[in-house]
């Protein structure tokens, strides 16, 4: 076993006596790609704001390479859902992915020509450096969320949470995204991905959490993608049809 | 021939005065304007404006002095004291937030009037100032008071620029940086508090809502790139200021009602005639840069 990159204990979120998150643990190492896998109301972006410290979880801890200390905390990179943000914001592209920046600029350090080649170059990873001075509002919607992935590779943590960033995106940005996530992976990043579509999963992931409130899995997708798995993660939700050596399933 | 535009410099002092306090009511208003409308939050400085009074009558009715730091002080209390009430009623899943601003503000700008009705008779606290204003009597008090204040917002926002933009467009994001972004709400709403308060002997509390939402909504029909927001809602806030300060001079009316009707028919023609998505016409987009959004998603999966 190589040191954990991340690890989350007991990770508990209220929302009113909402039970949303129910003692959620794990522990992650580098150079993975995982698949975080639930229902719909599973808590899965839940777990993702409160392991970025977006929200205040109720009981819980999380690690970052061995330390809860603020700054550790700040390696870890958080790409939010596409609809949590208003794309009438008068704002351009670059200055979203410059934003990546503000984690090790503070309020006062001036942009150097590091943090603007880093901007730069974040553009180019994703396909955007046309779009550079656009508003963001004029762009699609697979575009905004290469805007999103952009600025955390701006960031340059080491871990990257993920809250769905193929949904409503196209079949093209979907294959582009999953290129960059790849070559993340491959310097030795931890990629933790939000993801519904389960036909996907096998080929994308080489781990997976799956959780409905609770973990009910972590592991290898080899050993956790099973139909009885998958069914207790979806309860009733989920048909499986499964022979030999395929499992088709349909949420 | 421009005696119109000269003369009323010279009637005497409170020209220059009027004319100073409403500029740096309109500055600062419109700086703190546009924050809070790109957080959907224009209709809170309608809360703050009002919680104002409680705040400075019972400030008065402590400290026994109507003194500037006594009020600033007062109203920044109830200002956030109704932020708070506001918020914490709006998180609770049956409420509607637009009710929870409208059930605290009144509730406390209510008691504030019974205080001021059977308390403090005897001070000089002038209701019909308070709401309305009064540029062209404006006080030394409140013009040393807007001195100090706006500078403050104009350097307060420029050193938490980052924190400001960054938490009003993803505040998940900037919380996930480490940028505090509760300190951060709580410290703009402080801030719109300070403001009306030293705004309130020039252009009152009601009319002061007006130059914090009108210029921002201008502003943004005019552009889209925050820094040019700010400074065309500052264009507007100051033009408005002037504008309606001679209309008022020349047709014998409450300035600050000049003031606002001059924003909002600068708002009215922006509207119909802007570049961004004016009614009438919009060239910036079609002629100006080429492509339309459509061709530009084609260039960037291309590229």
């Amino acid at each position: 076993m190589s040191e954990a990159v991340l690890c989350v204990t007991d990770l508990t979120v209220y929302y009113g006596d909402e039970l949303a998150l129910d003692s959620v643990g794990f522990s992650l190492t580098g150079g993975k790609l995982i698949g975080v896998v639930g229902p719909n109301g599973a808590g899965k972006s839940t777990m993702i704001k409160a392991i970025v410290g977006s929200i205040l979880p109720n009981r819980g801890k999380v690690e970052v390479f061995g330390s809860t200390a603020k700054r550790a905390l700040r390696r870890i990179t958080y790409v939010p859902q596409r609809g949590s943000v208003d794309w009438d914001f008068p704002v351009t592209v670059r200055d979203v992915v410059a934003q990546g920046r503000y984690a090790h600029l503070g309020l006062f350090r001036r942009f150097t020509t590091v943090d603007r080649d880093l901007v730069e170059r974040s553009l180019e990873l994703v396909g955007l450096v046309q779009l550079a001075e656009r508003q963001i509002g004029e762009l699609s919607g697979g575009q905004q969320q290469r805007v999103f992935l952009a600025r955390a590779l701006a960031q340059q943590g080491d871990i990257y949470l993920m809250d769905e960033p193929f949904a409503g995106v196209d079949a093209a940005t979907e294959s582009a995204i999953v290129e960059v996530l790849r070559s993340l992976r491959d310097e030795g990043k931890t990629v933790l991905v939000v993801h519904h579509d389960l036909s996907t999963l096998r080929e994308y992931f080489e781990e997976l959490v799956l959780i409905n409130r609770k973990l009910i899995a972590h592991g290898p997708t080899d050993k956790v993608f099973t139909p009885d798995l998958l069914q207790r993660t979806y309860g009733g939700k989920l048909a499986v049809f499964s022979n030999k050596d395929t499992t088709l399933v349909s949420a | 021939m421009l005696s119109w535009l000269v003369d009323p410099w010279t009637w005497g002092a409170w020209m220059w005065r009027g004319m100073l306090s409403v500029t740096l009511v309109a500055v600062a208003c419109a700086v703190l304007g546009v924050f809070l409308y790109l957080r959907r939050m224009s209709l809170v400085a309608d809360a703050l404006a009002h919680v104002a009074l409680p705040g400075i009558v019972a400030a008065f009715l402590i400290s026994g002095s109507l003194s500037a730091p006594v009020m600033l002080f007062g109203a920044a209390l109830t200002g956030l004291l109704a932020t708070v009430g506001i918020e914490t009623l709006s998180r609770r899943p049956n409420i509607r937030p637009d009710a929870a601003i409208g059930i605290v503000f009144t509730a406390m700008f209510a008691a504030g009037v019974i205080l001021l009705s059977t308390r403090v008779q005897d001070a000089h606290i002038d209701t019909h100032c308070l709401l309305f204003g009064d540029v062209l009597g404006v006080s030394d008090r409140s013009i040393w008071l807007l001195a100090f204040v706006t500078p403050l917002v104009l350097v307060l926002v420029a050193v938490f620029y980052r924190w400001l933009s960054a938490s009003s467009f993803d505040p998940g994001f900037a919380k996930s940086l480490g940028i505090p972004v509760a300190a951060v709400h709580y410290g703009l709403m402080t801030a719109v508090s300070l403001t009306t308060v030293a705004s309130f002997e020039a252009v009152g509390a009601i009319l002061v809502i007006a130059l914090i939402i009108v210029p921002a909504a201008t502003a943004h029909r005019l552009s889209d790139r925050l820094h040019l927001m700010l400074a065309f809602a500052v264009a507007h806030g100051v033009v408005s200021a002037t504008v309606g300060m001679y209309v008022a001079i020349w047709i014998d009316s409450s300035a600050a009602g000049a003031i606002v009707v001059t924003g909002g028919l600068i708002y009215a023609a922006v509207f119909l005639f802007g570049p961004r998505h004016g009614l009438v016409f919009s060239p910036g987009r079609h002629c100006g840069q080429g492509l339309g959004p459509e061709a530009s998603s084609i260039n960037a999966l291309e590229g």
